[in-house]
């Protein structure tokens, strides 16, 4: 065919259709646009903040981004909140990991996230056998009522997760 | 046919009205909402973890200012080289109780402890008295309250204070605002019923200086009356008012017996 | 509103003063800051306050890091934070709070730990001790 009196044979059309198939076809490219844009959700780490209504499938995203497609532990945090906080500015959680903290049987990130919140990402902990046991308290900021998620990576590659919902009837600008 | 359906239309209407007398609430000055054994403090209506995180000494928030506040009583202040601590001592002029009695006369005019501690630094000390409402004045008004902490509200309506008092009695039985509220139809009659999401306490200020969290910082009495006006959509007046102090030793007075509880952490 | 007046931002640590060989004890702490999370708005210019929080809590025991702990804007303002340590030896704990601007401040306390006869357990190297197997 002619476009601006270049000539397009068919070969050059098939080649080029076919290099873009292969390129969507790419299965790293596609499993890293469904994992998430990890660099995008670090909006927390610049001084700007552009992303100020929640949005519950960017959360989704993040929570799947820290699990990485691995097996789900049961029973290993013990998350304590209120099921319903007096205000959203101060909610006091706890939580603690039922592990032994010896060898590599000790939770090496905690991460706690609201699912909910305009930036769902409140806080990550990082222990080591020094800690005696895994197990903190802390207060933090809900917007509305949502479910507080705790992940815990362990050591040895597994990862163990729990949720607590909490009704907040007074938010908070977080 | 038509006068007649509008006759009823005026009818419907104007029954709907809220016509009524005012409800007469007069009460004589012996006589209060609350006897002494029903007064409950604003920690009675606060939820579980909360009342944990005041009881705590360590948790509270509010004892950083009151460590602030023990820090500014010992600093040299002003022109005259003094601190607080050099006449206010353990042996003489010690001030534990002295936040009970608060508000008070002090030359024909009702005061509360904040304003009477700028007087004390402009006179005593010849020093540059606090802006009202700034972090330092609230800090030592919750220290001088921490250290009376247990003892028994006790203000006085005698001799003076009597006008004042009737004063505060009028604006707390007032109705103000958009919303056509007075302060005796929910803390008198609704204590422990919701609106909207909070729990309606009596209405008590024996846990003033209190840190509260919708601010995340400590609030003075007025601050708190500012929000409860702001709230009816009425016009809030200036903190350090007359008319605010008149309704501080009005409420005062209505929980006399109430153990001081400051710092106190409410919503 | 005054918040520019305070000179000194008040950290507060509590350790406990003792502790036997091996038991856990609760270390507390309390910071006094804003922690501003820059989505509030001035209410009558409507310009963001902007963001300014605590970014990293790291305690350290003898110099060793033993806990850390990162937080973002959902943290409340006055943060409370408590978590757990096991007495091994006696020692300086230290908590240390990193603003995002990168401003620290820090507070120290000493923990004595007694041995099961009431000694004095003094601190020695701490890399040659392994946590899971000097303590049952």
């Amino acid at each position: 065919m002619n476009i601006n009196n270049k000539n397009y044979s068919r070969r050059k059309v098939f080649s080029f259709l076919s290099g873009i198939f292969i390129a969507l076809c790419n299965k790293s490219a596609i499993a890293e646009f469904k994992a998430g844009q990890p660099f995008r959700d670090r909006f927390q780490t610049y001084r700007q903040t552009f992303r100020i209504e929640p949005d519950p499938e960017e959360a989704q995203r993040i929570v799947k981004n820290i699990i990485k497609g691995r097996e789900i532990r049961d029973n290993l945090i013990n998350l304590k909140a209120p099921d319903i906080a007096e205000n959203g500015n101060t909610v006091p959680i706890s939580f603690s990991v039922n592990c032994s903290m010896n060898n590599n049987d000790f939770p090496k990130t905690v991460h706690i996230l609201v699912l909910d919140n305009p930036f769902p990402e409140i806080a990550k902990f990082y222990f080591t056998p020094f800690s005696g046991e895994a197990s903190v308290s802390i207060r933090i900021r809900m917007r509305t009522s949502s479910n507080i998620v705790a992940i815990a990576e362990m050591a040895d590659g597994t990862v163990g997760e729990t949720k607590s919902y909490v009704d907040v009837t007074i938010g908070a600008c977080s | 046919m038509s006068y007649v359906i509008k006759y009823f239309f005026a009818l419907i209407l104007f029954s709907s009205l809220d016509l009524a007398a005012e409800e007469e609430y007069n009460y004589k000055n012996s006589e209060k909402p609350y006897k002494k054994s029903e007064l409950k403090s604003g920690s009675y209506f606060s939820r579980e973890e909360t009342r944990a995180i005041e009881l705590d000494e360590f948790e509270n928030p509010g004892m950083i200012w009151v460590e602030r506040g023990s820090e500014l009583f010992n600093i040299q202040m002003g022109n005259n080289n003094i601190a607080c601590s050099n006449c206010h001592n353990q042996n003489n002029n010690s001030l534990i109780g002295a936040a009970t009695t608060y508000p008070k006369i002090y030359e024909n005019k009702l005061i509360n402890l904040e304003q009477k501690i700028n007087i004390c630094v402009d006179n005593n000390m010849n020093a540059e008295p606090y802006l009202l409402e700034s972090n330092n004045l609230l800090s030592l008004s919750s220290f001088i309250t921490y250290i009376s902490k247990g003892l028994p509200m006790n203000v006085s309506i005698e001799a003076e204070a009597q006008k004042y008092f009737n004063r505060g009695k009028e604006i707390y039985f007032e109705r103000v605002g958009q919303m056509n509220l007075a302060c005796n139809q929910c803390h008198d009659n609704l204590a422990g019923s919701y609106l909207r999401a909070e729990k309606i306490s009596q209405g008590h200020i024996n846990g003033f200086p209190s840190y509260l969290m919708r601010w995340e910082n400590i609030a003075s009495v007025h601050r708190r009356f500012q929000f409860c006006n702001n709230q009816a959509r009425a016009e809030p007046l200036k903190i350090g008012h007359d008319d605010y102090n008149a309704l501080q030793l009005y409420i005062a007075w209505r929980g006399n017996g109430l153990l001081l509880e400051s710092p106190s952490v409410r919503r | 509103m005054a918040n520019e007046e305070r000179k000194n931002w008040r950290r507060r640590l509590k350790v406990p003063k003792s502790a036997n060989k091996g038991e856990i004890i609760i270390i507390k702490t309390m910071a006094e800051h804003v922690m501003e999370p820059g989505v509030r708005r001035d209410p009558e210019t409507g310009v963001i306050y902007p963001k300014k929080i605590i970014d990293t809590v790291i305690c350290r025991f003898n110099g060793m890091q033993i806990f850390k702990s990162q937080w973002y804007s959902g943290v409340s303002a006055n943060p409370f934070m408590s978590f757990k340590m096991k007495a091994i030896t006696s020692g300086l704990v230290e908590v240390e709070w990193v603003d995002d601007y990168g401003q620290s401040s820090y507070k120290k306390a000493v923990l004595i730990v007694y041995d099961s006869d009431g000694k004095e357990i003094l601190p020695i190297k701490i890399d040659s001790i392994n946590p899971s197997k000097d303590i049952m």
